[in-house]
């Protein structure tokens, strides 16, 4: 019995979920907004692999636009100069991101607190320097233009409402992925080792492999970004991937759910929308969006989603508390 | 003392600059047994568990368990051939639920990794059933399954306690080591400890060495004690011995009782 509507609840979920993702598109007036739809989508990939890290590992990275660059620039150099297609770019990004999250995660096992978030923004800085100097590879302060639109199968996702669908792909695939991790082995290794790294270890958890699976997963998760970032916008430059940038992927991770897996979902969405509709303020507008996120990070501690959960958990169990009351 | 000893500690010191935190320590621990080390705050007992769980490397000595070496060995890998602790200081992982902490204790004994929860669904999902029945096993042992869904740092101190050893007892230890398990309980908790630990030694079919203040525990439960002062050994034996020591009673006991 409790089984069934156990079932009943997941597929009542599943049709209100693609409902929702279907319906968005047609919502949508213009192109414009569908962009910023689509940075959203890019945005949520982004704060879900910095939880990763930061929310349930408890590494600190402010350098997390650093990955999101690499991710971008592997797919333009492999789409412009190797001509390859989406899937092999996609690859391409995920495997190189992995890497370069392995080798950062060597100076970072020894460092941690401050430190580690000075050292994670000094290599987001590098990368960006890279990016600027390695003229031959990255084509310097110009970036790279002409970027194709991914093709899978023979099918192109040349318009933004096409690519909307292949980044929801991607939002959805991400988080169901760290939603099942989270909740093994791997995803408590993680946790124990945020609580109280040497007690993790002692409690045999290697934690050194550990921090190095968490860098890798949180960078793999931002190549991805990348890559859609890429293939969506067909430029990359320097300019993307600054500090700023690395920001406001934290605070996706912050403001929607530090340490939740679908946090970031709302994370993206205010991070994303609050600069748009506070565009009409000018030059007060950043000021603002300052001052907004902070008022939200201070009555809603840990984030949007945990008081999203519990109210809706709260009508639901009044809902159900009436329907009892109904019958008898 | 039995002729199987499970861990052996031979003329193990640890420096600390110019601090002699133990000097030339010497104990064993038999097999099944339930051992003892005592000795005045700062004696170097804590050091010791560390040492002997690979938190700090010796400085000089040697620390045998089931046979073998186990200096220079990583803390995880200690775990994994056999050695379990809790802490004096608790160190629980405290925002995870009572279930969690003690499945997080079941880590290296199981397998589950970041791919084959793609490629091998149907293996993950068993084994994390498993993992959460022999968790709830733990925890009604210890009476602690009534909160399994609290936050650990949220229980009452004593539960605490018993939350550590539950979460070292999952990791399926052959030697059991606690530091200072009564420490914040209640004289009914500590009798209720008591029988705990017998219980968990007959049960679990391990050796058990704890750092304790309470003499009359000690002294009630442990087939063998070691004291030691000063980072130095200055006696071992069975409780009535250690009580008869002078040194001890000089070192020790007598300073507890002014
Ligand atoms: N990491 C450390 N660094 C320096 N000194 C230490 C360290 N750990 C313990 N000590 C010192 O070693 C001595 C023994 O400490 P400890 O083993 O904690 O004693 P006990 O557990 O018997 O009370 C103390 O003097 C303590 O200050
Ligand atoms: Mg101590």
């Amino acid at each position: 019995m409790a089984k069934k509507t156990n079932k009943k609840s997941l597929l009542a979920k599943i049709v209100i979920i693609a409902a929702i993702i279907i319906i968005i598109p047609f919502l949508t007036p213009n192109m414009y907004i569908m962009q910023i739809v689509n940075m959203i989508g890019i945005y949520i990939i982004l704060g879900i692999g910095i939880n990763v890290l930061t929310g349930f590992t408890g590494q600190l990275s402010l350098g997390q636009a650093a990955f999101f660059g690499i991710g971008a620039y592997v797919t333009a150099i492999m789409n412009t100069r190797g001509g390859m297609q989406f899937l092999a770019c996609l690859i391409g990004s995920m495997v190189i991101t992995g890497i370069v999250g392995a080798v950062l995660a060597v100076p970072a096992l020894k460092v941690k607190g401050s430190y580690l978030a000075l050292l994670t923004m000094g290599f987001g800085e590098i990368i960006r320097i890279v990016m600027i100097n390695w003229t031959p590879v990255t084509n310097g302060t110009a970036g790279i233009l002409e970027i194709e639109s991914p093709v899978i199968f023979g099918f192109s996702f040349d318009t933004l409402t096409k690519f909307y669908f292949l980044i929801m792909v991607f939002v959805i695939l991400g988080i169901l992925y760290e939603d099942i991790l989270i909740k093994t082995r791997t995803g408590r290794a993680f946790v124990a080792i945020r609580e109280d790294n040497e007690a993790a270890e002692l409690t045999g958890i290697n934690v050194t492999t550990y921090k190095i699976r968490a860098f890798v997963l949180s960078a793999v998760y931002s190549g991805i970004a990348g890559c859609l970032y890429a293939m969506m916008i067909k430029y990359v430059s320097p300019d993307t991937f600054v500090n700023n940038t690395s920001n406001i992927i934290l605070w996706t991770a912050i403001v929607g759910g530090f340490g939740t897996v679908v946090g970031p979902i709302f994370g993206g969405i205010i991070m994303q929308v609050l600069p748009e509709v506070l565009r009409f303020l000018g030059d007060w507008r950043l000021v603002i969006y300052g001052v907004i996120l902070l008022i939200v990070i201070l009555r809603f501690p840990g984030g949007v989603y945990p008081y999203i959960e519990k109210f809706i958990d709260r009508i639901r169990r009044r809902k159900k508390s009436d329907a009892a009351g109904g019958k008898g | 003392m039995r002729d199987v000893a499970i861990l052996e500690l031979k003329e193990v010191t640890k420096k600390f600059g110019g601090l002699t935190a133990v000097d030339s320590v010497d104990l064993k621990v038999g097999e099944n047994q339930i051992c003892a080390l005592i000795g005045p705050n700062g004696a170097g007992k804590t050091t010791v568990f560390n040492m002997i769980t690979g938190a700090y490397q010796v400085t000089s000595g040697d620390v045998i368990f089931c046979g073998e070496s186990i200096c220079g060995k990583k803390p995880h890998e200690i775990v994994k051939l056999g050695i379990a602790r809790t802490f004096q200081n608790i160190r629980l992982f405290k925002s995870a639920s009572v279930l969690e902490n003690v499945m997080t204790g079941f880590h290296c004994k199981t397998k589950t990794g970041m791919f084959n929860v793609v490629f091998r669904p149907g293996m993950c999902r068993r084994e994390e059933a498993e993992t959460r029945q022999k968790a709830l096993e733990i925890l009604k042992f210890l009476g602690l399954d009534n909160v399994k869904d609290n936050e650990a740092g949220s229980i009452p101190y004593g539960h605490q306690r018993l939350l550590e050893i539950g979460r070292a007892l999952a990791t399926s230890p052959k030697l059991l080591l606690l530091d200072e398990p009564a420490a914040g309980m209640n004289s009914q908790e500590k009798k209720e400890l008591v029988e705990t630990i017998r219980k968990i030694r007959d049960t679990y079919n391990l050796a058990v060495l704890l750092v304790e203040h309470d003499m009359e525990l000690v002294m009630g439960i442990s087939e063998n004690i070691t004291v030691i002062n000063f980072g130095r050994r200055i006696a071992d034996g069975t409780a009535e011995e250690i009580q008869n020591n002078n040194d001890v009673i000089e070192a020790y006991l007598g300073r507890s009782e002014d």
